[in-house]
């Protein structure tokens, strides 16, 4: 029997506690009152008095009690006999999963002669397989009884600049291999192990494992420096951090596309950090990249270099298209885009950008109708609001949703409220910011519920989104004006102008990245190039959109179809922690996710899954814990008479 | 009423809340059984004559025979003479040991069978006074045979309780001091003292003419203790404890006890008084009859 939390087991000490409470005995439990000593005579020899333990019973089910407490803590898992586990076969297939996360790039050669041996050690016709372990799981090989195969795959594994966490990941294996075998199979993971990549629940460790894991440890080197950095108010705080046991001198220098920027030396402790402030000025209105390198040659060469994208201060020209009748829509719309969004700079509707305003939509002349058509087919993003010509349409513009026959009335039901909020859109703010908000006149727009964000108390949307072509439209029901909606003069509108014209512009396309993260992109059609202006997703990855993940560190392009934005990619700095897991947490750890050795060459088949008890014993414990009053109150009964 | 059902045992008296109800019972139950045995009653019933002898009361003679006969003789009755009953109830701690499940304390009985003696002396006219004692006599009724009086009785009765150790000389004085005229003193203790300090006191008494009758009440369980509860044994009274052997308590102690009883017996003879050993799993019918056997001895 094994415990997946042993240390729990230290609470066997309060077994101690019932025991000298139930010692506790102002008087001998043997001493009778009498009515007098008088004839009594004592006895010759000495007298010895123990303490003695009352309501044994009792004592022993409250022992028992805590006990079992103790041990569901603890949760004890009965490996299966010998005998039991035979219809395991004699060797199972092997599934190597091998750590390829960025800290693996300094005990690589050593993963790969364990995963040899390892591979060398299955007999031959046993199949197995090779999994990568980054970011996420990738089958290098298998499964297959080809062990030449197997092992070029683990030759020909390398690192990456990815994070692996052991949060779920034996949960994932289990998944895979159950997706490509049928076969029990044995899993063993090769690892540095590092202390940054363990979760804070235990049982994420373990959670939907079902097969047997034997750990391979590796031991992390730790002449590493490491170099990080955060662009902070036009400067860029670069933080160079060691690892080693040793002090170093080290050069940091600063790169552009202009070249170098600037170069300086600095002395870093052992296990210390410094940081050194660079000056990064804005040079035109584009974005623009920087990159910090360290010359350390050393364990990890991913973490030596830092991209970072400076954002310009370009502008946006904003289209604002004003149908006949809504002229005053546009004079709050300007002043909350001087508000809420200055990089916006609103102008007639010839200008070109990669969002457009259209108040009154649906009242456009045809011409700007199909100029805005145009403008959504190459993937812009419209804003549109309502008025009295949109009303006379019977639609909402460019073939959004019908319009119902009527005008909500204000007369007849009273001003509406905003009832209803989509909180996967946060920048519309929580219901506490749309509490004073009114709509005496509104559109009923006959919307599928998925794409209304805003809904008043009647059930009917008032800010809604739909696609067009490749593009985007947001669409309000009520026009910006005070006579449709106090909308206008509450302060969420400002707010809501800001955050749709973001939105719509994809101005929220990241600037930077971890390596491996998924980055959720709001257009679809998005395509990622290198710095050496290679394509790096197909085209049915590029039509997808909706997120990405890039799992090299460096700069790159980001183009949606009206925007073009860098993104700095930087491998996660918890890769660079060498520091291992605790050893006892490890063995836990082991412990759960092995339940019994699997039946190997390394270790003879001598048990195989394991059964745990914790169940079992709950419910001991709530037997136990429904026997222990009704002792308890015959104990007091007993004292009583 | 049979006999069996006379027989009340005192775990079924002690049910009984009212202690006048409780004597009442008893009392009725003893006395139906006794009157087949006219010897023991008392009344003005005419009894014999006897030839007067210098000293008799001049009362008593029989006139009429006299004048018929030219002889002097003296009638003789059964009970005809009203006395005092004074009953001392020991409350020391001693007599509230707590007895084996069910049964009725020590002291508890000595209730019960005062309080049954009171009624058969209330029944006779007799005048009755109480007086309980540990430490210190702490009741102290002196004999009157009005109803009421009776009823105070009763009640002092119903609140004793037991606690501290006995004063046996503090009674004697009190006594002594209290007891004026001659009558029947009932004394109802365990009687756990020094045999010599009890004679001495009861000698005392004697000397003022009192005639005594002494009830020694133990629990069955102090006549024949087991060793179930534990050897380590700690006096009621003074709190000290002592371990004793288990064969000693099942062999030699009720040796002693025997002797001690025996003692007390000596004791309370020698001062011209009655001993009864009682214990207080015993109907208390028996009691009674042993009162009512002395009370025509000592009219």
């Amino acid at each position: 029997m094994s415990f997946v939390a042993a240390a729990f087991l230290a609470g066997l000490v309060t077994l101690a506690l019932p025991w000298w409470l139930h010692r506790l005995e102002t008087r001998d439990p043997r001493t009778r009152l009498v009515s007098s000593l008088l004839l009594m005579r004592p006895v010759e020899a000495p007298r010895q008095r123990h303490r003695t333990v009352r309501y044994r019973w009792l004592l022993v089910v409250r022992l028992l009690l805590l006990a079992v407490l103790t041990f569901a803590f603890a949760q004890p898992l009965l490996e299966r006999a010998p005998g039991a586990a035979a219809a395991t076969p004699a060797v199972a297939p092997r599934v190597l999963v091998l750590d390829t996360s960025l800290s693996m790039a300094a005990v690589m050669d050593e993963a790969r002669d364990r995963a040899l041996g390892l591979i060398d050690d299955l007999p031959a016709g046993i199949e197995g397989a090779v999994i990568g372990a980054g970011a996420e799981l990738a089958l290098l090989a298998g499964p297959t009884a080809d062990h030449d195969a197997l092992a070029a795959a683990v030759r020909g594994a390398a690192a990456s600049a990815t994070r692996l966490g052991f949060d779920g990941l034996l949960g994932r294996v289990a998944t895979l291999v159950a997706g490509v075998s049928d076969a029990a199979a044995e899993v063993h993971l090769i690892s540095d192990f590092q202390a940054s990549a363990m979760p804070d629940r235990f049982n994420a460790l373990v959670a939907g494992n079902d097969l047997p894991v034997q750990f391979h440890p590796l031991r992390a080197r730790r002449d590493n420096w490491t170099l990080t950095g955060a662009l902070n108010d036009g400067r860029l705080t670069a933080t160079v951090r060691s690892h080693a046991d040793v002090p170093r001198r080290l050069t940091l220098v600063l790169e552009s596309a202009a070249g170098e920027l600037e170069r300086t030396t600095l002395e870093v402790a052992a296990g210390a950090s410094r940081s050194v402030d660079f000056a990064v000025a804005q040079v035109g209105g584009a974005d623009r990249w920087l990159r910090a390198r360290i010359d350390a040659a050393d364990a990890i060469d991913g973490d030596d270099v830092l991209h970072v994208v400076a954002p310009g201060a370009g502008v946006i020209d904003l289209p604002v298209y004003v149908a006949a009748g809504a002229e005053r829509q546009s004079d709050y719309l300007h002043a909350a885009v001087q508000a809420a969004a200055p990089r916006f700079r609103p102008g007639p509707a010839a200008l070109q950008g990669p969002v457009a305003v259209a108040l009154d939509g649906g009242g456009l002349d045809a011409p700007e109708a199909r100029r805005l058509r145009r403008h959504l087919a190459a993937g812009g993003g419209v804003l549109l609001s309502a008025g009295t010509g949109t009303r006379r349409s019977g639609a909402l513009p460019f073939d959004g949703p019908a319009l119902g026959d009527r005008l909500a009335d204000p007369a007849a039901a009273g001003p509406r409220s905003v009832i209803g909020i989509d909180l996967r859109h946060s920048s519309l703010g929580g219901a506490a910011a749309w509490r004073e908000v009114q709509v005496y006149r509104h559109l009923v727009a006959d919307a599928e519920q998925d794409n209304v964000l805003l809904a008043l108390d009647d059930g009917t949307p008032l800010l809604l989104e739909y696609p067009v072509d490749a593009g985007r439209v947001l669409a309000l029901t009520t026009a910006l004006d005070p006579q449709w909606s106090s909308l206008v003069t509450d302060p969420v509108f400002v707010a809501l102008i800001g955050a749709a014209l973001s939105y719509l512009a994809q101005e929220d396309l990241p600037r930077s990245a971890i390596a491996g993260e998924a980055l959720t992109l709001g257009a679809a059609n998005a395509q990622l190039f290198d710095s050496a202006g290679a394509r790096l997703l197909s085209l049915g990855d590029s039509a997808a959109g909706g997120s990405l993940r890039v799992v090299r560190p460096g700069l790159y392009t980001l183009r949606t179809p009206n925007r073009e934005r860098l993104l700095a990619v930087n491998p996660d700095p918890r890769e660079s922690q060498p520091e291992p897991a605790d050893p006892a947490l490890l063995a836990r750890w082991q412990a759960a996710a092995t339940a019994g050795s699997p039946p190997s060459a390394a270790q003879p088949a001598s048990a195989g899954p394991a059964w745990p008890l914790a169940p079992w014993l709950l419910a001991l414990l709530l037997l136990l814990a429904l026997l222990e009053p009704v002792m308890a109150n015959q104990g007091r009964a007993g004292v009583g008479t | 009423m049979s006999a069996a059902a006379r027989l009340i045992s005192p775990q079924t008296l002690a049910g009984l809340a009212n202690l006048e109800l409780l004597a009442r019972v008893v009392v009725e139950g003893a006395l139906i059984g006794l009157h087949r045995s006219p010897r023991f009653g008392f009344s003005q019933e005419f009894a014999e004559y006897r030839a007067y002898t210098p000293g008799d009361d001049p009362r008593f003679i029989d006139w009429n025979v006299f004048a018929r006969a030219d002889r002097t003789y003296v009638k003789r009755f059964f009970g005809t003479t009203n006395t005092r009953l004074t009953v001392l109830v020991d409350t020391s701690a001693s007599m509230g040991v707590p007895a084996s499940p069910g049964a009725v304390s020590k002291l508890d009985y000595a209730r019960f069978l005062a309080a049954a003696l009171i009624h058969v002396a209330a029944r006779q006219h007799d005048a009755v006074g109480l007086s309980a004692f540990a430490g210190e006599v702490h009741v102290q009724r002196p004999p009157a045979a009005r109803a009421r009086a009776i009823q105070a009785l009763y009640h002092d009765l119903d609140g004793l309780r037991a606690a501290g150790g006995t004063h046996w000389s503090a009674l004697f004085e009190h006594a002594a001091g209290r007891l004026g005229k001659r009558g029947l003193t009932v004394l109802l203790s365990d009687c756990f003292c020094a045999p010599e300090e009890l004679g001495a006191g009861l000698r005392a008494l004697a000397a003022r003419g009192h005639d005594l009758l002494v009830f020694q009440i133990l629990d069955p369980a102090e006549r024949q203790p087991s060793a179930a509860g534990g050897t380590t044994l700690e006096d009621v009274e003074t709190g000290v404890t002592l371990t004793v052997s288990a064969g000693d308590l099942a062999r030699d102690y009720p040796q002693r006890l025997a002797e001690h009883v025996a003692q007390i017996r000596h004791a309370v003879l020698g001062a011209g008084g009655h001993h009864r050993l009682m214990s207080s799993d015993e109907p208390l019918d028996q009691s009674l009859a042993e009162y009512l056997r002395f009370r025509e001895r000592h009219p």
